[in-house]
C-alpha cells in the first residue's frame, strides 16, 4: 500500500469515524420527538369534496363510472383523514430522506416523481401503502426495521406501481363486481367470490413486486439486497433487533433479581413463510420471494450500491425511527415491546434520558394496570370499538418468539410489589442522573405514592442492611454463640436459623432493594414528603399503615366545572346512509356537517363566555405547521388517553409536551365532540361530547346521547350548548 | 286570578331549575298555536248540514302559548285559546215548554265560541333537551264556553197542528263551563335560533254523559239543557283529534 492509498484511508476512516460520532451524540444524551415543519402542502389544505370533485372530472363516461365515483369520495374522504390526522410527517428528517430516495428511483421519469407524494406516518405497523392518487405513506416501524436503503427504494417501488397502474381503484371495482355477482373474474358461490376477491389483490400485489424489481433495475441499487426486504416483512412481528435481555439490566448492588423471573430458554422464531394464504390480500412470503429469485440471480452487481443517497443518513434515519418507535409503542399502549426496544437502545446509549423515561414510563404503567380494577368501558361510542377503550394485559408470553420473551416472562411473573419496587429504584436512579427531569421526578413521586397506597409497602419493610452484610453479622453471632453456647435459647437459635434462611434465599428481593438508596436523604425524604402528603399528619410508617387508602372521587360528580377556556379540536361527524343492506358513509354530507359542528361550537362557546381556542384543521393555512403540530399533539394525547379508559393513574407518554401546549394556549382542558347519524329508514344520532384535564388526564365529562331523528342543527345545538354549559357554569357553593 | 298564580310559579320554578339549559340558554317560549280538523260533513262555524250550499271548511282553536324549560326534558305549558264553532239546529226537536221546532235557515249553526285555559306539560323524548325534538304533551284544558242562537227562530202550533206560530224560546244565549284532558304527539324544531316551529297531533277527552243521566239527548229540561247537551257533544266531537301546527319566538 503506497502513502497516498494510506493517506486517503485515514482520512476516510476519521471522516467516517467523525460521521458515525456526530450521529451518535445526536442521540447520546436524549431524543426529542420529530415533528413536522415548513410549510403544508397544497393536498393539505383541499377539503375531500374539493379534491373529489376535481378526480371525478378525469373519469371517463364507462360503465363503471359511478362504482369510480364511489371509490373517489371514499379514497378522498379516508385520504383527507389521515393527512389531517397528525400522524403524517411534512418536512421531517425522515420523510426528507425517503423522498429522497424516491428521487433517485424516478430520476429517469421526473413526470411521475411530480405526481406521487411520499410522507412517513407515526406507526409502528411494518408497512407502507398508497393511495391511487399518488400519495404513499411509509411508516416509521418500516422505517426501524430496514437493512439498508435498497431495501427501502424496493418497498418504495412496489407502492409506485400500485399508483401507476392505479390497483386500489381496479380493486374495488372488481370487488363491487364480485359481490353483485356481475365479475368475469368468478361468479360462483359466496365464498368462492369471497376467495376470488384475495386472490385478485394477490395477484396485484405480485406485479408490484415483478414491476418494483424492473424499477430497481432501471436504477443502481443493489439487486441482491432485495431479497433482505422480504426478511424485514416476514419477520416484522419482532423487534428491530435481538438482543439477549439481561436481568442485569435492572440490578444493582443490593437488588438482585432471582433467576426465576428469567427464562432460561427463550422461544425459537419459527421460519414459516409458507402459511395459507387463502384468506390474505398479499401472496405469502415464499411465494413473493419465490416469485423474485431468479430475477437476482442474474443480476450484475458490479455497479450497484445499497446506498445511493448515503448510507450515513439511513442509518442516522433508522436509529431516529427506532427512537420514534419507542415513543410510539407506548402511544399504542405496547409496553412490552416500549421496554425492550428502549433496552435495546440504551445498550448502545446507555446515557440517554428519553430512554429511560420511557423504560419508566412503561414499568409505571405496566404496574398500574396490574393492580387496578378500573372500569374500562366508560369511553364507548356507538359500539365503535376505535373509539372504545380496552383493558391493558400482559400478552401471553408462550406466544413471543426471540429474546424479548424475557421481557413478557418477567413482568408477568412480578407481583405488583416486586415490579413497584424495581421500578421505583430504576426510576429513582433515571432521577438522580437527571435532577432536572420532571416526568422523573414526578413518576418517583408517583410510584411512592402507589407504593404506600396500593402496594401498602413501607420503609420500615426494606432492610438498611445488605444481605452481605447480614450474614457475616449472622456469622459473627454464631461464633459468638459457639463459643458461649451455656446462654444461646432455643428461640434465640430459630430466630437466626430463620434469618439465615431469609438472607439465603431469592424470594425476598424487594427487601434488600433500597439498601443502597435508603443512604440517600433525598430517596428518604421524598418517601417522607409523599407520605406525609397523605395524612396530613406526621409521618410514620405506623400511622401510615393505619391510615385508610384515598378513595378516587368520580370524574363525572360535579355536573358543572366553571372553566373559562377550552381548547377544541375538530369534531367527528360521520353521516351513514344504509341502503339495500350495506351502510354507506355520506361523505360530502360528513364533511359539511363536521363544519357546521364546529360552527355550532363557537357560537354556543360564545353565549356562555367560554372562551374558545379550535386547533381545527379545517381552514388550515400552507403557513399553519405549528397549528398542525399542535392538533398532531393532541390527537395522539387523546388516542393514547382514551385507550387508558377511567384509569386515570395510566401515565399518557406526550404529558410532557402537553404542558408547553397549555402554556402557550392559555388553557388546560381540551374538548371533543362528535355525531354519528344513519339513515335507514327512521334517523339515528349518537352525538357525544368529551372533556379532559390536559394536566392530570383526568375524564371530566363524558356525556352521550341517543335521539331518533334527523341531525338538525337545532338538534345538535341544543346538545352541545348542553354540554358547554356543564362546562362553563360554576358549580353551586 | 289563576293565570296569575300559574305566572308566578313559573317564574318560581325558574329560579329552582336556573340550570336547566333550554335552547342556547332561552327557556322561554310564547307563540301561536292553531289545532284544527277538517268539517268534511259539517257543522262548522258558518255551516252546519250539508247541502247543496255547504262548503266543507275547518273546525279551529287559535291558541296562545307559552311554555317554560323547567327540566332538561321538561316544559311546563300554559296557553289561552279560543275556539268559535257551530251547533246544527235539531228541527222539531224542541218540545218546550210546548213541541216547538226551529224555522229558521238549517246551513247557519247555533254559534259555539270557548275561551280555553290550558295548563300541562310536555315531555321531551329521551335523548332531547327541551325544547327541540319530538315530545308528548299533558293538558288540562278549562272551558268557558258560550253558545248564542236565534231564539226568536222557533215556531209551535197551538190550536191547528198546521198553524205555526213564532214562540221564542229560551234566552238566546248560555254560558257553560266544561274541561278536557288532552294528550299531544308533537315536534319542536327551531330556526335561526330563535323561531319556534310545533306541529303534531292531540286527542282531548271531555265529559259528554254525566253518570246521573242528567244531561243525556232524551232527558233535558229545558234551551238551556238542551244547548248544554248539544254544546258538550259539539265540544267533545271537535276536540277529539286535531291536528296542530304553531308558531313562536324564543324570548328569554
Amino acid at each position: 500500500m503506497n502513502y497516498s492509498v494510506l493517506k486517503k484511508s485515514i482520512y476516510t476512516g476519521i471522516i467516517a469515524l467523525l460521521f458515525s460520532s456526530a450521529a451518535n451524540s445526536q442521540f447520546a444524551k436524549d431524543y426529542t420527538p420529530i415533528v413536522s415543519s415548513g410549510s403544508l402542502p397544497e393536498e393539505f389544505l383541499k377539503t375531500a369534496r374539493a379534491m373529489s370533485i376535481e378526480d371525478i372530472k378525469t373519469i371517463g363516461y364507462g360503465q363503471d363510472r359511478a362504482v369510480k365515483q364511489q371509490f373517489v369520495m371514499s379514497n378522498n374522504y379516508f385520504l383527507k383523514d389521515l393527512l389531517l390526522s397528525g400522524e403524517v410527517l411534512i418536512n421531517d428528517p425522515l420523510t426528507k430522506y425517503v423522498n429522497k430516495v424516491a428521487d433517485e428511483l424516478l430520476k429517469s421519469n421526473p413526470l411521475l416523481r411530480q405526481q406521487i407524494h411520499i410522507y412517513v406516518t407515526k406507526s409502528s405497523d411494518v408497512n407502507a401503502y398508497a393511495f391511487d392518487k399518488g400519495f404513499i405513506f411509509v411508516n416509521v416501524g418500516l422505517l426501524a426495521q430496514l437493512e439498508n436503503e435498497a431495501q427501502l427504494a424496493y418497498i418504495l417501488a412496489h407502492e409506485i406501481d400500485h399508483v401507476m397502474k392505479k390497483h386500489s381503484v381496479t380493486e374495488y371495482i372488481e370487488n363491487v363486481k364480485l359481490e353483485n355477482g356481475t365479475s368475469n373474474y368468478e361468479r360462483g358461490s359466496y365464498d368462492e367470490r369471497s376467495l376470488a376477491k384475495y386472490r385478485f389483490s394477490k395477484e396485484q400485489e405480485s406485479d408490484a413486486d415483478m414491476e418494483g424489481l424492473s424499477l430497481i433495475k432501471k436504477t443502481n441499487y443493489s439487486i441482491k439486497a432485495l431479497n433482505g426486504a422480504f426478511d424485514v416483512l416476514q419477520y416484522s412481528y419482532l423487534p428491530f433487533e435481538l438482543v439477549d435481555f439481561k436481568k442485569s439490566f435492572f440490578e444493582d448492588e443490593y437488588l438482585t433479581l432471582p433467576d426465576t423471573l428469567f427464562l432460561k430458554q427463550t422461544s425459537d422464531i419459527k421460519a414459516n413463510d409458507d402459511y395459507d394464504d387463502s384468506k390474505s390480500t398479499h401472496p405469502n412470503i415464499r411465494k413473493r420471494r419465490g416469485a423474485i429469485e431468479p430475477e437476482l440471480k442474474v443480476s450484475d452487481e458490479a455497479s450497484r450500491k445499497k446506498y445511493l443517497v448515503s448510507e450515513e443518513e439511513f442509518k442516522n434515519v433508522r436509529e431516529t425511527a427506532r427512537f420514534e418507535l419507542c415513543r410510539l409503542y407506548m402511544v399504542e399502549r405496547d409496553y412490552m415491546n416500549a421496554i425492550y426496544a428502549s433496552y435495546i437502545l440504551l445498550e448502545k446509549y446507555p446515557d440517554n434520558l428519553f430512554l429511560k423515561k420511557t423504560v419508566s414510563q412503561g414499568l409505571y404503567n405496566v404496574l398500574v394496570n396490574k393492580s387496578s380494577s378500573y372500569n374500562r368501558s366508560t369511553i364507548s361510542i356507538a359500539g365503535n370499538s376505535s373509539m372504545s377503550s380496552r383493558s391493558y394485559s400482559i400478552p401471553d408470553y408462550t406466544k413471543i418468539e426471540g429474546t424479548s420473551q424475557r421481557v413478557y416472562y418477567m413482568m408477568d411473573n412480578l407481583e405488583s410489589k416486586e415490579l413497584n419496587t424495581i421500578a421505583l429504584a430504576y426510576t429513582f436512579k433515571a432521577h438522580k442522573q437527571y435532577p432536572d427531569d420532571k416526568t422523573l421526578s414526578a413518576l418517583t413521586d408517583s410510584l411512592f405514592s402507589f407504593m404506600i397506597n396500593s402496594n401498602s409497602l413501607f420503609l420500615n419493610d426494606f432492610s438498611r442492611k445488605s444481605k452481605t452484610e447480614l450474614k457475616n453479622q449472622d456469622t459473627i453471632q454464631v461464633v459468638k454463640v459457639d463459643s458461649t453456647d451455656v446462654e444461646e435459647s432455643k428461640y434465640s437459635k430459630i430466630k437466626k436459623q430463620q434469618q439465615k434462611v431469609e438472607v439465603e434465599t431469592e424470594d425476598n428481593f424487594t427487601k434488600y432493594a433500597f439498601v443502597g438508596l435508603l443512604k440517600d436523604d433525598e430517596f428518604v425524604s421524598r418517601y417522607s414528603k409523599m407520605a406525609k402528603g397523605l395524612t396530613q399528619k406526621p409521618v410514620t410508617d405506623e400511622y401510615v399503615k393505619k391510615a385508610k387508602p384515598q378513595t378516587k372521587k368520580k370524574t363525572t360528580d360535579a355536573p358543572f366545572f366553571g372553566i373559562d377556556k377550552v381548547i377544541f379540536i375538530d369534531p367527528f361527524y360521520m353521516k351513514i346512509k344504509n341502503e339495500h343492506g350495506k351502510a354507506n358513509v355520506q361523505f360530502y354530507e360528513s364533511e359539511d356537517r363536521q363544519q357546521v359542528l364546529l360552527d355550532i361550537q363557537k357560537k354556543c362557546a360564545d353565549r356562555l363566555k367560554l372562551q374558545y381556542t379550535c386547533l381545527t384543521t379545517k381552514d388550515i393555512a400552507a403557513g399553519d405547521i405549528e397549528r398542525y403540530n399542535d392538533n398532531a399533539l393532541l390527537n395522539e394525547w387523546l388516542g393514547e388517553r382514551f385507550k387508558h379508559g377511567d384509569n386515570n393513574d395510566e401515565l399518557v407518554t406526550s404529558s410532557e409536551n402537553m404542558k408547553q401546549l397549555i402554556e402557550k394556549l392559555g388553557a388546560k382542558y381540551v374538548a371533543w365532540s362528535g355525531v354519528y347519524n344513519s339513515k335507514g329508514g327512521a334517523y339515528r344520532n349518537t352525538y357525544f361530547f368529551i372533556l379532559l384535564d390536559l394536566e392530570t388526564g383526568k375524564l371530566m365529562k363524558f356525556e352521550t346521547r341517543y335521539t331518533r331523528a334527523k341531525d338538525s342543527n337545532d338538534l345538535i345545538s341544543s346538545f352541545v350548548y348542553n354540554s358547554l354549559m356543564h362546562v362553563a357554569k360554576k358549580p353551586k357553593q | 286570578m289563576k293565570p296569575k298564580i300559574i305566572v308566578f310559579l313559573i317564574l318560581v320554578s325558574s329560579t329552582v331549575f336556573a340550570q336547566v339549559p333550554g335552547y342556547m340558554g332561552k327557556r322561554f317560549v310564547i307563540g301561536y298555536e292553531n289545532y284544527f280538523f277538517p268539517a268534511f260533513y259539517g257543522p262548522g262555524k258558518n255551516n252546519a248540514n250539508p247541502g247543496p250550499s255547504f262548503s266543507p271548511g275547518f273546525n279551529t282553536t287559535h291558541c296562545l302559548n307559552i311554555d317554560y324549560t323547567v327540566k332538561q326534558r321538561m316544559n311546563v305549558c300554559f296557553s289561552l285559546q279560543h275556539l268559535r264553532t257551530g251547533i246544527a239546529y235539531k228541527g222539531d226537536d224542541y218540545a218546550y215548554p210546548k213541541e216547538s221546532k226551529y224555522s229558521g235557515n238549517f246551513s247557519t249553526p247555533a254559534q259555539l265560541t270557548s275561551n280555553n285555559i290550558g295548563f300541562g306539560f310536555k315531555v321531551f323524548r329521551r335523548g332531547n333537551i327541551a325544547p327541540v325534538g319530538k315530545y308528548q304533551k299533558f293538558e288540562i284544558l278549562l272551558f268557558f264556553e258560550k253558545v248564542k242562537y236565534e231564539n226568536n227562530n222557533f215556531t209551535t202550533h197551538e190550536q191547528n197542528y198546521y198553524e205555526n206560530v213564532p214562540i221564542t224560546l229560551g234566552t238566546g244565549e248560555y254560558t257553560y263551563r266544561n274541561f278536557a284532558i288532552t294528550y299531544s304527539l308533537g315536534k319542536q324544531r327551531i330556526f335561526f335560533n330563535k323561531l319556534v316551529m310545533d306541529y303534531g297531533i292531540r286527542a282531548a277527552i271531555t265529559p259528554v254523559v254525566i253518570p246521573t243521566g242528567l244531561y243525556t239527548v232524551d232527558n233535558v229540561r229545558d234551551m238551556d239543557d238542551r244547548f248544554k247537551v248539544d254544546s258538550r257533544f259539539r265540544i267533545f266531537r271537535q276536540q277529539l283529534f286535531n291536528f296542530h301546527i304553531g308558531l313562536g319566538f324564543l324570548a328569554f
